[in-house]
Parts: structure tokens; C-alpha cells; sequence
């Protein structure tokens, strides 16, 4: 826990969170005035669910990942740079104590945007009101959606994250995060249970109806058929993998 | 159970085909400074960082306070304070705030710690000015201020003088020096600056590329190096009981069968070789020498580079 608070310490007066944020709360204002400015006589946005989905799909899509490639990458490799690391190693900090305190500081970034988002769309449900849904229920079932995704998606990242503790400059992991997620974009139905970010969305698809539409609409009409619990097998064991990697890089390297 | 802080047995390290350290042994004494000197990449930071387990050692071993390092880092790392070539801190943050943070991962640091740390190297307390901003003499300060945190038995410091204008360095002397004598601490002090390590270590290590040349107590050291007569006669043994007999001559060393060094100076040369002569034995040559410190380290290092 101290590892925790500690990490989060080192974020004061940091531009790339606040940078972060910045783009998260604009992507979540883009969502509200979509849904201010179409009728709810109109298809696209009769729905809360529309808003929510709109919001999460902007968020989750491309903005999370890279948005936590770039942070793992800053998180990881600042203390490279600044050769802060060697201090924590002399204190003495385990490798595997300080690995496991960024992925969680990594978790709790992602937790924190999801939720901030899912309360710019509640809050855009009641400014651009009239939709027919709104209610505990569905508040409820869109806040389950977004933190399912803002605990699984960090998790997908894990390999970017090794990129992260192995690489020697930005460059490398902030390319791999793009590349990661190329083929994502490009085929998400055929990658499911194989690449994690695609798995991710295997699992969403089974919370809702809602969700399952959702998800069609990125799968470009393809339902998935893979069961949620082998997405998350696969999910967790490129994780665990990676962690593994991760943790051997930083116990073999020289500082 | 020996007396030593540190002691490496056979230290090696080897970076891909090059050997940077090899099978260095150095016996770090408690309450004493040692110096270890030698030029810029010798290999003194490269056994620094062994002995913290900063970088993977190839062969050879590090005891710390008796034990061997390797598994034992939770219980040996928390008494030792350390400086690596430049201190590492997080640039987004002030002096204080670093410190507070090293000092909460420490967990064992008392009240007020952050504070007294700073006070010792002449930094304020709860300045406002971020790391970034800090003259590298500053850094250096702050990174003994981390060190000294948790007030630990052993201090490592990795050439801590470096970036200090003069006034800093001469401080930083005496407030090293404070250290071990008032405080008791263990202090193990790499530099490739000859006067300061003269001027501060209780005990010597040479190190040039990668070997330990030489490990000494600098009262040693300075014998060795003090002003002599030199001598070369025919017969040594004899030479040798002739001076003390009719010089009564103590202090005096035998280098081979042909030389003497004699370091009562105040003799009289002429007497001395007059003693000899009239005993048959032959004066090859007579001459007063004064080797220093930096001529000594010339010599055994094989050349220049140490200040």
C-alpha cells in the first residue's frame, strides 16, 4: 500500500496526467453534445445505452490504450532516466514490489478515467435528457460496463508494460502500443481470445444486449461466439506471462 | 568472526568480452574510511554497484557486516547509506518532497529525519524549488541527505565530491570525516582525485583497470613515501648492523640484497658512507630521495591519470 501512495506521490505536477485527463474529460464532453444535438426521435441517440456506449467506445477503443501504453511507458522508464531506480533497489525495494505497485497505479489510472467518464455521462444523460432509460438500472448497468473496462483493459496492456520495463528510450514501447493495437482496429472478431485488448471485448460482450450490439458495432456485425470465461483465461495468461518477462528484465538488468 | 564492514572475495565482472573488475578483494575496516582510488573507469563504481547489487556480479562474492549480500539485501541494504555516480531524484518534485518519499519507503526513518538530513548538508527544509532546478552541487547534497536519512552503519559514496565548487568540496570533508570519527560510521569513499582521498581515508585501495593494485592503511602508505636515503652497497646485512651499532639506526627498511632505505634523513650522509667504507663495504651510491604520493601512484598504476 505504502508502494501505492508513494507512486502516486511522484505524480505530482506531472503534465502527462494532467494531459490524460484533459483529452478524457474533452472525449466525454464530445459524447454529451452528440447526444445534446441529435433528436431522441432519431435512432443514433433515443437510448441512454447510445450515450454511454458512444462515451465508453471513444474512451476504450483507441484513447485508453494508448493513453496507458504512454503512461506505463512514462511510469517505467522516468525512473530509468532520472536513475531514480537505482535508489529505490538500494533502499532495498523488491523488483517484484515495485512492478506490482506501477501495474497497480496502471489499474487505478484506468479505474479513475472510466469512472470520471461514466460521470460526465451520467451527468449528459440528465443535461441532454429525454431518454426513455434512464434509470438506476441502466446508470447501474453502464457503471458495471465501464469498470469492467477499466480493469480489464490495463490488464490487456501487461505486454505494452513490458515493453515498458525492457526498452531503453520511449520510442519502442509508444510504437508497440500503436502497433498492439493495429490489428485490433483492423479485425478485432478474429483476434478474440488470442491478442488481449481483442478478448476484452469478448468479455463485454456478454454483460448486455446492450453491450453485444455495442461490441457488433466494432466487430463490424460479426457476434462472437468465444465464451467470455476463455477471454479472460486468455486475457490473464498473456498477463501473467508478460508479468513474469517483465519482472526477469528487471531483476537481470544493470543499473 | 573478522572485523571487516565489507570485504569482497575474488570480485569479477565481465562485460561481454572485457573484464572491468577482476577478482578484486578489499577489506573495508569498521569505523574507518576507506578510500578506493583509482582513474576514471578503473572499475570502482562497477565494484560499488556489486556490492549493492546494482549490477549482477560474473564471480567472486561480497560479505556486508559478515554476511554474504546475495539474498540478504532486506536485512543488510536498510544499514547502508549510498551515493552512485549522481543521485538519482524525481524531477517533478522538491528536495523535501524526494525525500519524503525515500523516507516513507524506508519505513524506518524517525521523526523529523527529512529535516535533520537536510540541516546536515545545508539544504532547506520545505523549499520550493523542484529538482530540476537544482545546480548539480545541490543534487550532490540532497543525494547525501538520502543517504544519511536513515542514518545507516555504512556510507558507500560514489565520488561525492563531484560538481561541489570548493568551499562544498571542503565541507563535504569535513563533514565526511565527522562521520567516522564522531559518529562511528563506516565509510567507503571512491574517488580518482589523489589529494582528497589522501586528505580523508583511513585506508587506501588503488584499482586501475579492473585490479586492486594495492590495499593499505594510508599511515603506511605515507612511510612508504616519506623522505629516505637510498642506499646501494655491496653488502646489505652488514651495511645493516653498522648502522645500528654506531647510528643506532631503527628506522630503516631492506629492499634487496644490495639496497637500504634509511628514513632518518638527519643523518649525515657522508658520516654514513665514511662508516662503510672503513668496513669494506661498498658504497654504489648514496642519495636522498623524496617520492610522494602521486609519484607512488604513478608508478604502480604505470603511468598519469590520478590528480
Amino acid at each position: 500500500m505504502t508502494m501505492i501512495v508513494v507512486e502516486l506521490q511522484k505524480w505530482k505536477r506531472n503534465k502527462t496526467v494532467w494531459s490524460i485527463f484533459a483529452l478524457t474529460f474533452l472525449l466525454g464532453i464530445f459524447a454529451v453534445n452528440r447526444a445534446c444535438s441529435i433528436s431522441r426521435s432519431s435512432p443514433l441517440m433515443d437510448q441512454f445505452s447510445d450515450l454511454y456506449t458512444l462515451a465508453f467506445k471513444n474512451l476504450t477503443s483507441l484513447f485508453l490504450p494508448i493513453a496507458l501504453g504512454m503512461f506505463a511507458t512514462t511510469l517505467f522508464f522516468d525512473e530509468q532516466k532520472n536513475d531514480t531506480l537505482k535508489e529505490l533497489w538500494i533502499i532495498p525495494i523488491s523488483k517484484s514490489q515495485l512492478y506490482f505497485s506501477k501495474v497497480a497505479v496502471i489499474i487505478l489510472m484506468s479505474l479513475i478515467l472510466c469512472v470520471f467518464t461514466f460521470a460526465i455521462c451520467v451527468g449528459g444523460g440528465f443535461i441532454a435528457g429525454d431518454f426513455p432509460d434512464f434509470n438506476t438500472s441502466t446508470v447501474l448497468q453502464s457503471f458495471v460496463l465501464y469498470l469492467l473496462g477499466g480493469g480489464l483493459v490495463p490488464i490487456a496492456m501487461l505486454p505494452i508494460v513490458f515493453m515498458a520495463t525492457s526498452s531503453k528510450g520511449y520510442g519502442i514501447p509508444i510504437g508497440a502500443t500503436f502497433l498492439y493495437l493495429v490489428p485490433v482496429v483492423i479485425a478485432p472478431a478474429y483476434l478474440m481470445g488470442a491478442h488481449p485488448l481483442a478478448s476484452v471485448m469478448g468479455i463485454y460482450s456478454s454483460l448486455s444486449p446492450v453491450s453485444a450490439d455495442m461490441v457488433r458495432s466494432w466487430t463490424q456485425g460479426v457476434t462472437v461466439t468465444l465464451s467470455p470465461s476463455l477471454c479472460l483465461i486468455s486475457i490473464f495468461t498473456v498477463g501473467i506471462v508478460f508479468t513474469i518477462l517483465s519482472i526477469i528484465v528487471l531483476r537481470k538488468r544493470s543499473y | 568472526m573478522n572485523n571487516f564492514v565489507i570485504e569482497t572475495k575474488q570480485l569479477t565482472k565481465v562485460y561481454g568480452e572485457q573484464d572491468v573488475v577482476k577478482a578484486v578483494n578489499i577489506h573495508v575496516k569498521k569505523g574507518r574510511i576507506y578510500g578506493l582510488l583509482g582513474r576514471n573507469g578503473a572499475g570502482k563504481t562497477t565494484i560499488m554497484k556489486m556490492i549493492l547489487g546494482l549490477t549482477p556480479i560474473t564471480s567472486g562474492k561480497v560479505d556486508v557486516f559478515g554476511q554474504d549480500i546475495k539474498g540478504r539485501e532486506k536485512q543488510v541494504f536498510p544499514r547502508i547509506g549510498a551515493i552512485i555516480e549522481t543521485p538519482g531524484f524525481y524531477p517533478n518534485l522538491t528536495g523535501t518532497e524526494n525525500l519524503e518519499i525515500f523516507a516513507k519507503l524506508r519505513g524506518t526513518v524517525g521523526p523529523n529525519a527529512v529535516k535533520k538530513a537536510l540541516e546536515v548538508v545545508g539544504l532547506p527544509y520545505k523549499d520550493k524549488k523542484l529538482f530540476s532546478k537544482y545546480s548539480l552541487g545541490m543534487k550532490q547534497r540532497l543525494g547525501i541527505a538520502n543517504a544519511i536519512l536513515h542514518d545507516p552503519e555504512l556510507l558507500i559514496l560514489d565520488e561525492p565530491t563531484n560538481g561541489l565548487d570548493p568551499i562544498g568540496i571542503a565541507e563535504m570533508r569535513n563533514f565526511i570525516k565527522e562521520l567516522s570519527v564522531e559518529r562511528g560510521k563506516t565509510i567507503l569513499i571512491s574517488s580518482h582525485i589523489l589529494s582528497e582521498i589522501a586528505l580523508l581515508a583511513d585506508d587506501i585501495g588503488i584499482i586501475d583497470h579492473g585490479l586492486l593494485l594495492e590495499e593499505n592503511s594510508m599511515k603506511e602508505l605515507k612511510k612508504k613515501n616519506r623522505k629516505y636515503i637510498l642506499l646501494q652497497v655491496s653488502d646489505v646485512s652488514k651495511a645493516a648492523l653498522i648502522l645500528e651499532h654506531q647510528f643506532h639506526l631503527v628506522d630503516y627498511s631492506v629492499h634487496d640484497d644490495q639496497t637500504l632505505r634509511i628514513y632518518d634523513t638527519c643523518l649525515d650522509m657522508a658520516e654514513i658512507n665514511k662508516a662503510l667504507i672503513v668496513q669494506d663495504i661498498a658504497v654504489i651510491s648514496s642519495q636522498v630521495c623524496n617520492d610522494t604520493l602521486e609519484d607512488y601512484f604513478k608508478k604502480i598504476t604505470g603511468g598519469e591519470g590520478i590528480a
